[in-house]
């Protein structure tokens, strides 16, 4: 699956900004990130977290 | 009035250039404000360690007790004292900031660290120790200049220097970033200097069309394409850059004039003779250089981090679109892309590549030209005459922060707009502190905005801007000001930000809900919630069934409902949200509806005038027909609105449509005859789009709080068809027309039969203008204030009873 995308990732990197770029890796990783939780709300909560861990203020949530 | 002192260093020998022509327009525009100015200026010669040391001691020594306020600029004019000082700085010593030569080091052995840090405070004794040091032994390794104690010691001055400032601005927002420039606990005033090569109030008068085919008068057949390029010929300028790219854009016929002096002129010169079309003209009259400008396709300028740019001003101002580089600094920051120039990256192709289109699109970049013209028509010298005036008044008063996921400026949307208007119009009675986490990764920015704001601007982290994101692709819709609810703690920058401002705050307010929980439960000052909208009502119209809402629409729940809980006060925008959120549980509120800077209708010039630039710069066809205008921010209301304008624009083609703003269009949806899809336009252009409609429309289904871009036209004289929703709060106002949705096209058609709907009358706004707007409100919070008493109570007169 990965290495299908890549081709077209790469050419969307010769053709769009780099914002439009990220957001289209960032609507991959959204719709992965639904089907493997299996839930929208849940996914809304993954991302949250996930962000609030990264910058490592996990228990200020 | 004050009688002021311009004070600005004279460069040994003396060159005519921006600097200059900066100082002079500001002193003009001073005395033309009725103060009484000196223009001081001192030898400044900075060739050696010695003169710059000699250099900052004649402004050290200076006196200027006898004027009111000074105002400085380039280093080392600011080392004056003086109480009421203002600093408008374009650059200091660049050798040794931002263009120091890292090669030579920045350690200095500790003994000399101390012996500077011991003087630091004091500019007379660090010159002493630093000017015996340097004549005792100018030949020591230490001493060459530039170098790592010539660094170290002129840091040390320019901190004396900035220290007791009383107000600083600087010419650009490329200035005010660049490291050690300038004090980031300051908020600084972005003034971009005027130039004095065209005169601003002639280049603002358009001239009233003559023709029925005004297009016929800009022929592109006859007219040589020629690119201008002007300036001082050195190394940092980059006009060897220029030539290459001229030459590998390959636009036969086409010529490239550059014109100034300069210690590249020979080599510059050999190039020039190497490559076909490029002319090297010497330095040229101002006239001159006006008149080369004006005939030009566009002004190509690459200079490496330009302060500001005033060339690039005085371009635009006469009508010549900038072709510049993504690294030109200041120039960079003054041009939008593709709207009034173009930016390229700063190579040979790319750059070459801008000046092909130009070279090819002349319709294009005429529009362009306007563009820059209408903006350089904006600035004055206005925010420096505000900083004076605030001189005079040394009365402090209370503190009010207003936290916000966005910023008041620059001004995208509704929410922006209100944000603006009435933090400016509460600065009557407040220092007004906007502290905005906005969605960029910016950093942190301490601005002081027209008008009297201080605004401190945190980005957010990038943990937090990929959620924002990953958050907007779930939902299809940007959901980033509601998530602030749940993600400020990813952006740790702003809980430091805020802990510090609360330190200094007397009151706090919140500019829409979702900040609610990074104040302390213990909040020791009023809090007010300045309520744009009923939230939860606003938010489940636009993202009920939306993948993820319901995680959402609880947060929005449980912002708003702590919101409502704890502040002590709550003011809201129209009559029916007033009763929405005391159904909510809101206690003491107050309304504070939407309103505008100022009403001042179009004349009847002004509207054919914004009609024929319009059908000009998007090249319509059929001029006759009456004008509609939707102008949206990508609010999901707004979306729907646009949807439903494309779809009328096929069963009313009497009538042209124009949809501007950020606001999405449906995919299926393209410009045609009668319907132009403008998208985001320039800054300042507002005004132009809705002057020359014949309606503003407003179709919108949803929504809460009142519309303000239905004000934004009215306050221009224009008549507005709305819906009852898009008329909340402002019905009862003359221009207004309400009809349901399903008669809009009925009445569209009407109008381009001959029936003008009337437009508003210009008295009935007074009451939307922001100050009129704001004073009950600040009334409200100063009674909450007990430490600041607006005015002693008046004495007990029994004669009244």
């Amino acid at each position: 699956m990965a290495r299908a995308q890549r081709p077209l990732l790469t050419a969307a990197r010769q053709s769009a900004p780099a914002a439009t770029v990220r957001r289209r890796l960032e609507d991959v990783r959204t719709t992965k990130l639904i089907r493997s939780v299996g839930d929208a709300d849940l996914a809304v909560d993954r991302i949250i977290d996930e962000a609030l861990g990264e910058a490592g203020t996990s228990d200020a949530s | 009035m004050s009688c002021i002192a311009v004070v600005s260093p004279r460069s040994v020998p003396a060159v005519e250039g921006g600097n200059e022509r900066h100082w002079r327009t500001l002193a003009a525009a001073l005395r033309a404000a009725g103060h009484t100015v000196d223009l001081v200026e001192l030898d400044s010669p900075e060739s050696t360690l010695a003169e710059v040391l000699s250099s900052y001691r004649r402004f050290v020594q200076l006196d200027l007790d006898d004027y009111d306020v000074v105002i400085s600029g380039k280093y080392p004019s600011f080392m004056v004292n003086h109480r009421r000082h203002i600093r408008h700085l374009n650059h200091l010593l660049r050798g040794l900031y931002d263009r120091y030569d890292e090669s030579l080091g920045r350690t200095l052995p500790e003994s000399l660290g101390r012996e500077i840090s011991a003087r630091a405070d004091d500019p007379s004794a660090l010159l002493d120790w630093a000017e015996a040091r340097v004549e005792a032994n100018p030949d020591h390794p230490l001493h060459c200049f530039p170098g790592p104690f010539s660094r170290a010691v002129v840091h040390a001055l320019d901190l004396c220097g900035r220290r007791d400032l009383a107000a600083e601005a600087a010419v650009s927002e490329v200035v005010a970033l660049r490291n050690d420039y300038v004090d980031p606990e300051r908020p600084v005033a972005i003034v971009p200097p005027l130039g004095d090569l065209v005169d601003h109030d002639d280049s603002t008068t358009e001239i009233v069309p003559t023709t029925a085919h005004p297009t016929t008068a800009h022929p592109t057949t006859v007219c040589p394409v020629t690119f201008v390029s002007f300036g001082r010929l050195d190394a940092i300028k980059r006009f060897d850059l220029i030539i290459r790219a001229f030459a590998s854009a390959r636009l036969p016929g086409a010529e490239l004039i550059i014109s100034g002096e300069g210690p590249q002129a020979g080599s510059l010169q050999a190039l020039a003779d190497r490559t076909p079309g490029v002319r090297m003209v010497g330095r040229l009259s101002d006239q001159e250089l006006r008149a080369t400008i004006a005939a030009a396709r566009a002004v190509v300028l690459a200079p490496i981090d330009e302060d500001f740019g005033l060339v690039a001003a005085e371009a635009m101002a006469l009508g010549c679109p900038v072709i510049t580089t993504t690294d030109s600094g200041g120039i960079a920051e003054q041009v939008e892309h593709e709207t009034s120039g173009l930016i390229a990256a700063p190579h040979v192709l790319t750059l070459g590549r801008a000046i092909r289109r130009a070279g090819r699109d002349h319709q294009g970049m005429e529009a362009m030209g306007r563009n820059g013209r209408d903006t350089v028509a904006q600035r004055t010298w206005q925010p420096m005459l505000q900083l004076v005036d605030q001189m005079s008044n040394e009365q402090r008063k209370p503190r009010l922060l207003i936290l916000s996921t966005f910023a008041a400026e620059p001004v995208r949307h509704g929410g922006h707009k209100r944000l603006r208007g009435l933090a400016t119009a509460l600065t009557a009675e407040f220092d007004v502190v906007v502290l905005a986490l906005v969605n960029t990764h910016s950093g942190s920015r301490r601005r002081r905005l027209t008008g009297g704001v201080e605004q401190l601007t945190i980005g957010r982290s990038g943990a937090h801007l990929r959620a924002d994101f990953r958050l907007k692709a779930l939902l299809d819709t940007p959901v980033d000001d509601i998530a602030c609810h749940l993600l400020w703690p990813a952006s740790p920058t702003y809980a430091d930000a805020l802990a510090g401002e609360l330190d200094r705050a007397d009151v706090v307010m919140l500019a829409h809900p979702y900040l609610v929980t990074s104040l302390p439960d213990d909040l020791a000052v009023p809090l007010i919630y300045d309520a744009h909208n009923v939230e939860q009502d606003l938010k489940s119209a636009t993202l009920e069934g939306r993948p993820g809402a319901s995680r959402l629409l609880q947060a929005v729940l449980e912002a708003e409902t702590a919101a409502i809980d704890r502040a002590g006060l709550i003011s809201f925008t129209s009559a029916s949200d007033g009763i929405r959120l005391s159904q909510l549980g809101a206690a003491q509120t107050i309304e504070a509806t939407n309103g505008i800077d100022a009403s001042t209708p179009r004349t009847e010039v002004e509207r054919l005038q914004a009609r024929r630039r319009f059908f000009e710069d998007q090249g319509v066809a059929d001029r006759s027909l009456p004008v509609a205008v939707f102008m949206g921010s990508n609010h999901v209301p707004n979306r729907e609105a646009a949807s439903r304008i494309c779809t009328w624009a096929s069963q009313v083609p009497s009538v042209h449509f124009v949809i501007a703003g950020g606001v999405e269009i449906p995919n299926s949806a393209t410009s045609g005859a009668n319907l132009t899809l403008v998208g985001p336009f320039a800054s300042g252009a507002e005004r132009r789009l809705l002057a020359m409609a014949d309606v503003a429309l407003n179709p919108v289904a949803s929504g809460s709080g009142t519309n303000l871009k239905v004000l934004d036209a009215l306050a221009i004289g224009v008549p507005v068809l709305t819906t009852d929703v898009g008329a909340r709060g402002i019905d009862d106002v003359s221009g207004v027309h309400v009809c349901p949705i399903d008669d809009f096209v009925e009445r569209l058609a009407e109008m381009a039969d001959g029936h003008p709907l009337p437009p508003p009358t210009p008295d009935e706004l007074a009451r939307f203008s922001w100050p009129q707007i704001a004073q009950p409100l600040a009334t409200a919070i100063r009674q909450r204030l007990p430490l600041f008493p607006k005015s002693e109570p008046a004495p007990y007169d029994p004669s009244r009873d």
